[in-house]
């Protein structure tokens, strides 16, 4: 039974909690754990709720001890403030989920910016980005050598005249077996381009776009799983009908331990950071699981860059193909 | 081995600092939020340049934080400036708040930097022009002949051609067009 | 209100499509464009004479048309353009924009408009490499122009001092030597590198005349000149010349920078710290001296 408080300030009046607490060596007065206590100051940052409003005690129901995570009253969320709205265009919404139970529980419903999750699909600059993201890390190795490379005499086979038979000069020359590649691959060949940044801008929000509207792109209020099973991960794929691969995105890069511990053995589940997010790997798994945490940060960042004041931040250089000598 | 050997080598290194380390390029709060990635710092110049000595070998200085506040409005602002809110501001420059009819099937954005999106292509040495209205939203086959029907009746004598681009969400019209289409769409309001 | 977007029918009509995954994704469309050949086979005659030099040259040389006279002799000579690489060069930026620019809160009216102001709107922009000296106040939009500034720029004309003046404001001409340029369009990069401000140059032989001149508002003309001109000025156009010694933002209008100066507040020498957020100034003798005269 946990008591807890929703804006910010936690009260724990359980020993056994205060004793977490110290074991991870947070002041009770911070935010604590990526439980329901950071979900709650979350949701309270974008909510219309006034912070002028008095600290309300609320306390947990008994039944949602069961679940093992204890959160505060449904629906955690209805609203959240999105800035750089377009005029006549209604934000796009989802529900927020839980992964503590393996039937899905809906804890609220998240806004989510129209510019970044309803934009219009382009699907050739998702293209154009998967191929740059297959590109540029590609490197030809393949090297055929000239006549002029490879071992061997360079003498002339057999006189001009006199033998009756086809005049040569040499046994590298191209028309024979064995001999050299006249304009065959020479040597390590880097295919590193940059794509531009507008591209890389759009295509992320494109396929952010997508996602949402194929139903892939699921929001849960954090990522923390009771156990660490993976017979836990894959039934709950199973039940809610998630695609067969899924790909895990939160805001920071240490993973929940009972999450990297149940998908560590699966290879089609995998865990990334925001930092790390890129079309590529939201092609390749079918479901994309944001925590709200991530979502806010991913919105932020992309918002940011839509509507920057600076045209060319450094990122924005444009690098040519062949610019970078192999 | 040859690990260790150069790791302890790099650990020795006589450099007083590390100028690649990337918080040399942070500055937070103005344009660049970012960190300079590898790739955008000029390694020419990096190299070049010389490695730091000894204090006493430079001349003296003083520390002073009072002119900090002319520094500060030199910094550029990272997000481009709100303009005025008021639609029925009438500003002499002829730009106004976005407003459009409540009641129309579509709309054209304003762009990041708050100004109407109509623009001239011109090609072939200025034979060809069009005129680009980019950014539209909803019904954009119903804006092409609300804008197309306007301009016949202006020039009657000329055959206006228009087209969308659905995919870019564009209308076009054959010609250089330009002024009086955004007459025609200050006169709506977008 | 929400009215249905372009957008927001394109996604519906995904959503009854199969999934968007890495192996049903169409290529981008583009254009095959016509490739001459060339190479040492592959360009053939390019289109000149059957024998010599020119069928058998493996790649055209440098300016080669085939079957025409080529550019570089077809095109006349024009010698109003001859130095034009190494004359300085004023970007416009009309008085029209300008407004536009203080309307939209582009740039503030409270504090003196310079090179770095309308700079940092990042819409504008001098590049010092094509050897541009900084911005030309242009007339178009002359009518339109109702803003009180207390502008500096770098060339323009009476007509733009007449409409500014009118309003009430004041408008400086001053020069920037190209490595000032480089200091003023963008501070901050400049302070990154560590380098001290530079000290604002004195104008060259040819530009001295403007910037002294008092009817031109120079930065190096004498101030009681230049409140004479402004007198003569408004009796040319035929408008009132509004008291600037009575007016509440006085402190504002009068501010004008040192010769050697090139941003407000701050002296050439000194050495901006953007990480402690402090200045470095100089005790160095043979330094002072330097960016004091």
């Amino acid at each position: 039974m946990l008591r807890q408080i929703c804006t910010g300030r936690l009260s724990v009046s359980s020993a056994c909690c205060s004793v977490i607490l110290s074991l991870r060596g947070l002041s009770p007065n911070n935010v604590v754990s990526r439980s329901a206590s950071t979900i709650s100051t979350l949701v309270d940052s974008f909510t219309l709720k006034k912070k002028s409003e008095d600290i309300v005690p609320v306390v947990t129901e008994d039944v949602e001890v069961e679940t093992g995570l204890a959160r505060g009253p449904l629906p955690l969320i209805t609203h959240r403030e999105l800035n750089y709205l377009p005029f006549g265009r209604a934000s796009r919404q989802a529900w927020m989920e839980n992964l503590d139970t393996i039937e899905e529980q809906k804890l609220g419903l998240v806004d989510l910016h129209p510019d970044v999750f309803g934009t219009f699909p382009r699907i050739e600059i998702i293209q154009s980005n998967m191929q740059w993201q297959m590109l540029y890390k590609k490197v030809n190795w393949t090297f055929a050598p000239s006549r002029a490379e490879l071992p061997g005499s360079q003498r002339k086979p057999w006189p001009q005249k006199g033998t009756g038979r086809a005049r040569h000069g040499h046994r590298k020359a191209p028309q024979w077996h064995g001999g050299g590649k006249p304009h065959g691959p020479r040597g390590p060949k880097s295919y590193y381009y940059m794509l531009p940044f507008d591209k890389r801008l759009h295509g992320l929000c494109s396929m952010l776009s997508v996602k949402h509207a194929q139903d892939d792109l699921k929001i849960v209020d954090t990522l923390d799983i009771p156990t660490d099973d993976p017979k836990y991960m894959e039934d709950l794929v199973d039940k809610r009908k998630w695609g067969v691969s899924v790909l895990f995105v939160d805001d920071t890069d240490i993973a929940p331990k009972n999450l990297a511990l149940a998908t560590d053995s699966i290879g089609h589940m995998n865990i990334m950071p925001v930092y790390g997010l890129n079309v590529y790997s939201m092609l390749k798994h079918e479901t994309l699981v944001l925590s709200l945490a991530a979502l806010n940060k991913i919105e932020e960042k992309l918002v940011f860059h839509l509507n920057r004041h600076n045209p060319r931040p450094p990122t924005a250089r444009k690098i040519h193909k062949g610019s970078f000598i192999s | 081995m040859l690990q260790n050997i150069a790791r302890k080598s790099f650990k020795f290194r006589p450099v007083v600092c590390f100028k690649n380390s990337p918080q040399c390029s942070i500055l937070p709060g103005c344009g660049n939020t970012e960190v300079c990635p590898p790739h955008a710092r000029n390694y020419s110049a990096y190299f070049k340049s010389r490695v730091e000595e000894s204090p006493d070998k430079y001349t003296e200085y003083e520390k002073s934080f009072e002119e900090w506040k002319f520094v500060e409005k030199l910094i550029p602002p990272t997000h481009v400036p709100e303009p005025p809110r008021d639609p029925t501001l009438k500003l002499p420059s002829g730009w106004y708040k976005a407003n459009p009819p409540k009641d129309c099937s579509y709309n054209i954005r304003r762009t990041k930097n708050h100004m109407i999106p109509v623009y001239c292509q011109i090609m072939a040495r200025g034979d060809v022009r069009f005129t680009h209205i980019r950014r539209v939203e909803g019904n954009i086959w119903q804006l092409e002949k609300d804008i197309g029907q306007w301009l016949q009746d202006r020039y009657p004598l000329k055959t206006m051609n228009t087209r969308t681009h659905e995919i870019c969400r564009q209308v076009i019209i054959k010609g250089d067009l330009v002024d009086d289409v955004k007459e025609w769409v200050t006169a709506q309001g977008f | 209100m929400s009215m249905k977007s372009g957008s927001d029918w394109a996604l519906a009509l995904l959503r009854t499509l199969p999934r968007v995954g890495l192996m049903n994704l169409p290529r981008e469309p583009f254009r095959k464009h016509p490739r001459t050949g060339r190479g040492q086979h592959g360009g053939k005659l390019h289109g000149g004479p059957q024998k010599g030099s020119y069928q058998r040259m493996s790649y055209p040389r440098l300016g080669w048309e085939p079957r025409k006279v080529p550019w570089y002799v077809r095109v006349p000579m024009e010698n109003y353009y001859k130095d034009h690489h190494l004359k300085r060069q004023y970007p416009p930026l009309s008085l029209g924009t300008l407004q536009l620019l203080i309307d939209t809160n582009r740039i503030s009216t409270d504090e003196p408009i310079d090179l770095t102001a309308i700079c940092n709107t990042k819409l504008h922009e001098v590049r010092p490499q094509e050897r541009h000296y900084g911005f030309h106040l242009t007339v178009d939009g002359i009518d339109t122009f109702k803003a009180k500034v207390n502008i500096e720029v770098q060339w323009t004309s009476e007509a733009v001092i007449a409409a500014v003046e009118k309003n009430g404001g004041t408008i400086t001409t001053s020069y920037y030597d190209l490595h000032s340029i480089y200091a003023a369009k963008d501070p901050i990069a400049w302070f990154r590198t560590g380098k001290p401000i530079p000290k604002r140059m004195i104008p060259p032989e040819d530009a001295i005349e403007f910037y002294t001149n008092p009817k031109m508002r120079g930065y190096l003309a004498d101030p009681e000149k230049v409140a004479e001109e402004r007198l003569v000025l408004a009796q040319k156009y035929g408008y009132e010349l509004p008291k600037i010694e009575e007016d509440p933002q006085r402190d504002l209008l009068l501010k004008r920078k040192d010769p050697r100066q090139i941003f407000y507040g701050l002296e050439p020498g000194w050495v901006v710290n953007l990480r402690d957020k402090c200045i470095l100034k100089p005790k160095d003798e043979a330094l002072l001296q330097y960016y004091s005269n």
